[in-house]
C-alpha cells in the first residue's frame, strides 16, 4: 500500500519558490529519503503533506486520504525543522499534552511516556522543563512528542540539525527500529551520508523540481565505473575498448572507464581475458550518493544557465 | 478544544506579564482601599449625598479596574496565534487529528476562563471594599449587581475576539498596538456620546454611536454602571452623572450587537486561520 502519493503537488510562495509539480509515492514500510541543497524546497513538501501548507494546485494522498483531511492524522507524526515546544511544561507534561492532542486514552499515555523516553534517550529527564533542556535534547523530546501515537507515518524534517555525532548514530538506529515494527518515514536531510545509510528510497530535489527519484540501490548503480589494469594499455586496446563506455582516464597501465551497469563488468572481463590481454586488476566502483547527487544538482545549474 | 482551552490557560498564567499585572492589581486595590478609608472617615454615611458618593467611588474603581483587566486582555492574547506561529510550537499542534477552529474556539475559551475568573475577582474587590468602608449600601440591588457584572466581563471577552482575530495575521507587536488605539478610540468616542448628550448635539452622539460600533467596550461599561446603580423595582433611583459614569445607557440592542460582535471576530479568527500557511 502507498503512504504517501502526490500528483503534480505544487506549493509556491506568492508565485515562487517552494516546490513545483511533485510527483512521487511511498510505499508502506520503507524509509524514504528527500535529498536537496539549502532552499530546494523540501521542508516546503513536507509542510504541505502534513496539511500547514495548502498547496497551490495538484493534490496529494496520505494514508489514502485526501490532503487537509484531519482523521488520519490520529496516525502520522512530525518533527518540524524549527522545532519549538512549551518551554514551561516538563517533559512529562508536554507528552501527556501531545498523547492528548491525539486523542489518546489515559492509560494509554501513561503506558506510552517511559516507552518513548527510553526509545529517544532521555529516561530521568521527565520532570524537568523543557525550557532548560539542551537544543539536542529539544530535538530528541520533539522526536518522542512524533512518536507518542506510534505512528504509521512519520515526517522528519532534518532530525539530526542539533545532534551531536553520537545522537546521529542513535538517530539512525531509531529510525532502523521504526521500519522494523513497519513505520513508514519520510526523512528530509542535506546530509547524504544519514540518507544513504538508512533509506530505501530516495528522491532529489532542486530548485523545487524533482529531479531523481527511486530506490537507493538504482540511484547509485546508475554510474559505474571500472578500473583496469593491464601491463600495459596499447592504443589497439583503447580503440576496442570505446564501444564499452567512455573512458575516463588513463594513467600509467590504469584505465577508467564508465559502463552501462553492474552487468556488464562480468562481461567486460571475459572480453579483456578472451582478446588475450594481461589483466592485473579489475576493480569495480559504483559511485557514492554524493557523485549522484552532486551531479544531479549541479547539471541541474548547468542546464540552467544555458537556458538564459 | 478543552485541551488546547487547559493549554492557554496555563500558558498565560505562567507568563511574567500576567504575574506583573497582578501585582499591580494588588497594588491598585491597596491604593483604592486606603483612599477609601481616608475619604469615608470624614463623609456622612447616610442619606442622598452617600449615595451619591458611594456610586462616584464605585464608578471610579470599576473605571480603573476595566482599565487595567483591558490591558491584561490585550498584552494576554495579542500573541495568542501570532507568537505560536513565530515560534513555531503551533506547527506541531496543527499537524494533531483536531480542526484549526477548535484552536481558535480552544484558545479564545482559554483566556475568556482567566479574564471571567479575574474580572470577577476585581469587580467583587472593588464593590467588596466600599461596602467595608462605607457600608451605605442598601442601594443596590443583588441581583443588578450580577447582571453589571456581566456586562463587565464583556469588556475583556469582546477585547479578547478582537485580539485573537488581530492575532491570526499580525505580529504580535503590531496587533497589541492595533487594539489599543481602537480601544482608545472607543474610550474617546464614550466622552465625545456624553458630551453630546450634555450639550444636546446629535452630531456627537452619532459619533459616540460609530465609535460603539467600531469597538463597542465603552457602551458595555456604561450599560453597566447604568445598569447597577438602577434601584430594586419600587425603590428610587440616584445615577449621578460624571466623568467616569454617563447617564445615557446604551440600548439592549447594543448588547445584542455587542454578542453578535464577539461572534463575529471569532469567526473571521477562524477563517482566517484555516487559510494560513504556517
Ligand atoms: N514563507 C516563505 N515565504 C516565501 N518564500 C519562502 C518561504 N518559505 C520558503 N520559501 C522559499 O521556498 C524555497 C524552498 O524553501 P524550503 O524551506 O522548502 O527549502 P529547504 O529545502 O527546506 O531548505 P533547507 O535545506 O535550508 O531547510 C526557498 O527558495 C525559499 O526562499
Ligand atoms: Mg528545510
Amino acid at each position: 500500500m502507498e503512504m504517501i502519493t502526490t500528483f503534480n503537488l505544487t506549493k509556491q510562495y506568492k508565485g515562487q519558490g517552494g516546490c513545483r509539480e511533485i510527483n512521487l509515492s511511498v510505499p508502506s514500510g520503507h524509509i524514504f529519503g528527500l535529498l536537496g541543497p539549502n532552499g530546494a524546497g523540501k521542508s516546503t513538501l513536507v509542510k504541505t503533506l502534513v496539511g500547514l501548507l495548502q498547496p497551490t494546485s495538484g493534490s496529494a494522498l496520505i494514508l489514502g486520504n485526501p490532503l487537509g483531511s484531519y482523521k488520519c492524522r490520529e496516525k502520522i507524526g512530525f518533527l518540524p525543522e524549527l522545532f519549538s515546544y512549551q518551554k514551561w511544561l516538563s517533559a512529562e507534561e508536554l507528552l501527556t499534552l501531545h498523547g492528548q492532542l491525539y486523542k489518546m486514552t489515559k492509560q494509554a499515555i501513561k503506558k506510552r511516556i517511559p516507552e518513548v523516553l527510553t526509545l529517544i534517550g532521555l529516561t530521568g529527564t521527565e520532570h524537568k522543563k523543557v525550557g532548560s533542556f539542551s537544543k539536542g535534547m529539544q530535538q530528541r523530546i520533539g522526536l518522542a512528542c512524533a512518536l507518542m501515537n506510534e505512528p504509521k507515518l512519520l515526517f522528519l524534517d532534518e532530525p539530526t540539525s542539533a545532534l551531536d555525532p553520537l545522537g546521529r548514530r542513535d538517530m539512525r538506529e531509531i529510525m532502523l527500529n521504526l521500519k522494523e515494527t513497519g513505520t513508514t518515514i519520510f526523512l528530509n536531510s542535506h546530509l547524504l551520508s544519514e540518507v544513504e545509510a538508512v533509506c530505501d528510497q530516495v528522491a532529489i530535489i532542486n530548485k523545487g523540481r524533482l529531479v531523481a527519484v527511486g530506490e537507493m540501490e538504482e540511484l547509485l548503480t546508475k554510474k559505474c565505473e571500472v578500473e583496469i589494469e593491464l601491463d600495459t594499455i596499447s592504443p589497439e586496446f583503447q580503440r576496442e575498448i570505446k564501444e564499452w563506455g567512455k573512458i575516463l582516464a588513463i594513467q600509467n597501465n590504469t584505465l577508467q572507464i564508465q559502463v552501462a551497469d553492474k552487468e556488464t563488468v562480468p562481461l567486460l572481463a571475459k572480453k579483456i581475458i578472451e582478446a588475450g590481454y594481461k589483466l592485473y586488476n579489475l576493480h569495480y566502483r559504483h559511485s557514492s550518493l554524493e557523485d549522484v547527487f552532486v551531479q544531479l544538482v549541479e547539471g541541474g545549474e548547468q542546464q540552467d544557465v544555458d537556458h538564459s | 478544544m478543552w485541551t488546547i482551552a487547559k493549554l492557554t490557560y496555563q500558558e498565560i498564567t505562567h507568563r511574567r506579564v500576567f504575574h506583573l499585572l497582578l501585582l499591580l492589581t494588588l497594588g491598585f486595590l491597596l491604593l483604592y482601599g486606603l483612599g477609601l478609608h481616608y475619604a469615608y472617615q470624614d463623609l456622612p454615611k447616610d442619606g442622598e449625598l452617600a449615595r451619591i458618593i458611594t456610586t462616584e467611588f464605585i464608578s471610579i474603581g470599576l473605571y480603573l479596574s476595566a482599565f487595567i483587566t483591558a490591558f491584561l486582555t490585550i498584552l494576554g492574547s495579542a500573541g495568542i496565534i501570532s507568537a505560536e506561529v513565530e515560534s513555531g510550537i503551533i506547527q506541531t499542534m496543527l499537524v494533531k487529528p483536531l480542526k484549526r477552529w477548535e484552536i481558535i474556539i480552544g484558545k479564545y475559551l482559554g483566556i475568556s476562563i482567566m479574564l471571567i475568573i479575574y474580572g470577577t475577582f476585581i469587580y467583587s474587590a472593588v464593590l467588596g471594599l466600599n461596602y467595608y468602608f462605607g457600608r451605605e449600601f442598601y442601594f443596590l440591588y443583588k441581583w443588578n449587581t450580577l447582571k453589571a457584572l456581566g456586562l463587565y466581563l464583556s469588556i475583556p471577552l469582546v477585547l479578547a475576539s478582537v485580539t485573537m482575530w488581530g492575532s491570526t495575521f499580525l505580529p504580535t507587536l503590531n496587533n497589541s498596538v492595533m487594539v489599543i488605539i481602537l480601544y482608545g478610540i472607543s474610550i474617546i468616542g464614550g466622552f465625545i456620546e456624553r458630551a453630546g448628550s450634555f450639550v444636546d448635539k446629535t452630531a456627537l452622539m452619532n459619533i459616540g454611536i460609530i465609535t460603539s460600533l467600531l469597538m463597542p467596550v465603552e457602551a458595555m461599561y456604561r450599560k453597566m454602571l447604568n445598569v447597577l446603580f438602577r434601584s430594586a423595582p419600587g425603590q428610587f433611583t440616584i445615577f449621578w452623572d460624571s466623568f467616569f459614569s454617563g447617564k445615557y445607557e446604551p440600548s439592549k440592542w447594543m448588547l445584542v450587537f455587542t454578542v453578535f460582535y464577539i461572534l463575529f471576530f471569532l469567526w473571521r479568527s477562524i477563517s482566517v486561520f484555516s487559510k494560513k500557511d504556517i
